[in-house]
């Protein structure tokens, strides 16, 4: 089954149970008085299912489903889980200082969750497209080599030409670059102006170079050229790491304020009647 | 000219070569009067009127490097491709299902042929095929050791069980007697040969031979045996003759093409059946060196078996190994499919021709992909036995086949098929040769977020201890990662002394048994892919264990086993959540297209 024939199938399947919950709310929402409490039922326990996913994600080796089928019913559960939602909240804003919590922290999780799915299609396209596959936690290895091939080559070029002009530029304008992963948000949009102004200055500098100078500083380019697609791999991956951070710990924070709503309402449900 | 660098073992020296002379063919090949023996086994029966007259000669003296005999050829066999190995009582020589690229020649003692069923897995030091129980299961994902590579029995002497040992890096087994006793059996003495079918057609063993009393055995690995098939006519007439009878039969029967005809046809065929093993057994040695070589360098490297424009009078089935079809295109050429095991080559042209009564020659070139092991069946016979008896259904099929197509599209002079994925992942899975593997990992690097779920769910099934990298070559947005391949042509089972590297028979998986294993890293170095890794065993402790005779660190060889012992099949496949990793057979290439164009 391709992508889209599945995602279409799946549409298809959110689509007929929303309209049926949606019916179904119609329906027996005037007898049965307090829609709210079937709705926050069957919403904690679509909460509970998507949680579950976290859980299949430890148990890696149980017989119990690919992760990627899982995924998918966490996908599509999550969209179903936003309409509950606003069928909960009767499709208005919450206005209790609790409620108010709870509420956040449910729809920062549905959004952070929306957009980890987003970045997950997207970044890793990019990252094929750009430089050499590198594993994250390796990266500050590839940069340490990176400076020490950069370092080297300065010295050599100092050496053999009895210059310090490129490692007088090197010094002022690239020891830093090279130090550490530079400029996150400029290789999360998928920037190259930086790359671009590094190279203007670079051709600048290289009117002023001999040839045999002008060899080392083609060299060093390369070397910037590199460490440029490293950084774009170190920011990208890095986002698609830890967006969970946002989203996980979320889950964790919802699924007990969630415990503690429902005590809240059943300790005042008798009240309210 | 011999030189040390080329013997392949520095040990061999004119002592060996003396002891080899006494046997009575080698005398007689160096004579230039080969006697006419009846069987394999009279060809190497000691004749002892001759030890004496060798025994004579100042072997020493003849056999000196400078003075080798570049004009003798037997000489150059055995200084270059024999090697003499001793064998105490009990010691297993060759397993059931091992693979192997060597024959042995019983020097002295006697060995015994244990005939299938044979013996127990636990007794040939397999792995077991039982699954882990779901409490096992649950308990792997809690209780894993805190240290990597952490192993509680190590060591090249030590006790399996009962029957089984592991002496001197060998596997023994400890009451042999009782064993065969046990077992039918029959027994080899001074003379004989063994295992040269599976070393020159590169087939699992189908028996286990087991050192009845103390032996001394010529081991002679397949270039020796090639050479020796050239040069003795004798010898080859014997070995032909052992192969026709033994397996070429039954791999005709078992081809889907010749499987309507009776057992008479099929001798008839086996008859007329040429066949011939093109390029390198050892195709992995240049792996590396010929990936630096551009595509078509590559192909002309490559064993030409049939070259497009050839004569169509032969119909070509592979025996093991692999081929590349390939067709001109340009100035280059273009990968039209690889064949493997039990594919044809050459049948729509004879299919067309006879049905046309036309002389199309042949429409593509088939080349040799490492080694490849070819049957030619004359077209005559097809023409006789099998075509008439074809349903017009599947003379239709070969008569539309692509290869055809191409040529009417030659013929109009209309513009050649463009290239599109499938060509382009041919050549990809031709040149890298990951066309070996049978559950190749694949991981689309358009979809992988590079979360490395499945490299944690594959340390969490192997004691915390990751079985594969995730990084390797790449086409396009698909990488093959550095995972065992579990390949079809397994070039890492080939020389591992304790049979620790082990196909299983029903699924195919090779799996290491790390009880067994002795660390002497044969299999690693074989692998042309860099899919296994030498790792330091460790203590409970995290210390690494040492020998307690060498002191050197014990190592152990590990490589995805494709989670053979847990319940749902490889875990790194189940732990993808963005259905970014597949294990694959390249063998289904439509199978494999379909996954890569979803």
């Amino acid at each position: 089954m391709t992508f889209n024939s599945r995602r279409l199938k799946n549409s298809l399947v959110l689509f007929v149970v929303c309209l049926l919950l949606n019916s179904l709310a119609n329906y027996y929402g005037t007898p049965l008085y307090q829609i709210q409490i079937v709705s926050g039922w069957v919403l904690m326990i679509l909460i509970l299912l998507l949680f579950f996913y976290s859980l299949r994600k430890k148990l890696t080796l149980l017989p119990i489903g690919k992760t990627s089928s899982w995924l998918q019913f966490h996908s599509y559960a999550g969209f179903l889980s936003v309409l509950v939602f606003f069928q909960h909240l009767t499709y208005r804003l919450p206005n209790g200082f609790f409620e108010i919590i709870l509420a956040s922290f449910f729809m920062v999780t549905a959004l952070s969750g929306i957009v980890g799915m987003i970045f997950s299609r997207v970044i890793p396209r990019h990252l094929t497209r750009r430089g050499e596959e590198v594993i994250y936690e390796r990266i500050p290895l590839f940069t340490y080599e990176i400076r020490k091939q950069a370092q080297d080559l300065i010295i050599e070029c100092t050496l053999k030409t009895n210059s310090t002009a490129l490692a007088d530029y090197y010094q002022n304008y690239l020891a830093d670059y090279f130090y550490k992963p530079k400029r996150p948000l400029f290789h999360f949009y998928g920037s190259m102006g930086a790359l671009y102004v590094m190279q203007t200055r670079h051709n600048n500098f290289c009117r002023y170079l001999n040839e045999q100078e002008s060899v080392y500083a083609q060299q060093l380019f390369e070397l910037i050229r590199k460490k440029y697609d490293l950084d774009f791999h170190y920011a990208l991956q890095g986002v698609l790491k830890t967006w969970l951070f946002i989203h996980v710990p979320l889950t964790y924070a919802l699924i007990l304020a969630m415990t503690v709503h429902l005590m809240l309402v059943y300790a005042f449900l008798g009240g309210l009647q | 000219m011999i030189t040390k660098d080329n013997y392949w073992d520095p040990q061999m020296n004119a002592e060996l070569v003396q002891h080899i002379l006494l046997f009575e063919l080698f005398n007689n090949m160096i004579k230039d009067e080969l006697p006419d023996y009846s069987s394999s086994a009279d060809m190497f029966k000691i004749n002892s009127d001759d030890i004496e007259s060798v025994l004579a000669f100042d072997l020493s003296d003849k056999l000196e490097e400078p003075r080798l005999p570049d004009n003798n050829p037997l000489i150059d066999i055995i200084y270059k491709h024999t090697r003499l190995v001793k064998y105490k009582k009990g010691d297993i020589i060759i397993r059931d299902g091992d693979y192997g690229n060597s024959a042995f020649f019983i020097a002295s003692g006697k060995v015994g042929v244990i005939f299938p069923p044979g013996l127990q897995e636990k007794q040939l030091g397999h792995v077991s095929d039982q699954k882990m129980s779901l409490l096992k299961t649950l308990k792997k994902l809690w209780c894993n050791p805190f240290y990597p590579e952490q192993r509680s029995q190590t060591g090249n002497n030590q006790t399996l069980n009962s029957t089984v040992s592991i002496k001197e890096g060998r596997l023994h087994l400890n009451n042999v007697k009782d064993i065969l006793d046990k077992n039918e059996y029959t027994e080899l003495g001074s003379g004989d040969i063994f295992g040269e079918i599976g070393a020159l057609g590169r087939t699992p063993r189908t028996s286990t031979v087991v050192a009845n009393i103390y032996c001394e055995l010529l081991e002679i690995r397949w270039q020796g045996l090639r050479d020796l098939r050239q040069l003795s006519q004798e010898f080859r007439k014997s070995i032909d003759s052992l192969y026709r009878e033994n397996s070429l039969i039954a791999h005709l029967y078992s081809l889907p093409l010749l499987s309507s005809l009776s057992k008479s046809a099929i001798q008839l065929i086996a008859q007329d059946t040429l066949f011939k093993t093109y390029g390198s057994f050892e195709w992995q040695t240049d792996y590396k060196t010929n990936l630096e070589n551009d595509s078509l360098s590559l192909l002309k490297s490559e064993t030409l078996i049939v070259a497009e424009g050839d004569c169509s009078d032969s119909v070509y089935l592979v025996r093991s190994g692999f081929t590349r079809v390939s067709y001109k295109y340009n100035n280059g050429f273009q990968v039209v499919q690889y064949l493997g095991q039990g594919d044809v080559f050459g049948l729509e042209t004879i299919v067309y021709n006879w049905k046309n009564k036309a002389n199309l020659p042949m429409q593509t070139s088939l080349h040799a992909l490492g080694y490849a092991d070819v049957l030619q069946v004359p077209k005559y016979i097809f023409e006789r036995m099998v075509l008439p008896n074809m349903k017009v259904d599947e003379i239709n099929e070969y008569l539309a086949s692509d290869v055809l197509q191409q040529f009417s599209k030659h013929a109009d002079d209309s513009p050649v098929k463009g290239l599109n994925l499938n060509d382009a992942v041919l050549d990809f899975m031709s040149d890298y040769r990951f066309i070996n593997g049978s559950s190749t990992m694949l991981i689309d690097t358009d979809r992988c977020t590079r979360c490395d779920d499945c490299v944690t769910a594959c340390a969490v099934g192997h004691n915390n201890n990751p079985r594969f990298n995730r990084h390797g070559y790449r086409y396009d947005h698909f990488m093959v990662a550095n995972a065992c391949m579990h390949c079809n042509d397994p070039v890492c089972m080939i020389g591992c002394p304790t049979g620790a590297i082990q196909r299983k028979p029903y699924e195919g998986q090779i799996v290491i048994n790390d009880d067994i294993c002795i660390g002497c890293s044969t299999c690693a170095n074989a692998c042309p892919y860099e899919n296994i890794r030498m790792v330091d065993a460790r203590d409970s402790d995290g210390l690494i264990i040492r020998d307690k005779e060498t002191q050197k660190p014990v190592l152990k060889a590990t490589k995805c086993n494709l989670c053979i012992d847990q319940l749902g099949g490889p875990a790194c496949e189940r732990a993808c959540p963005h259905d970014a990793l597949k294990r694959v057979d390249i063998q289904d290439f439509p199978e494999m297209i379909n996954w890569m164009n979803r």
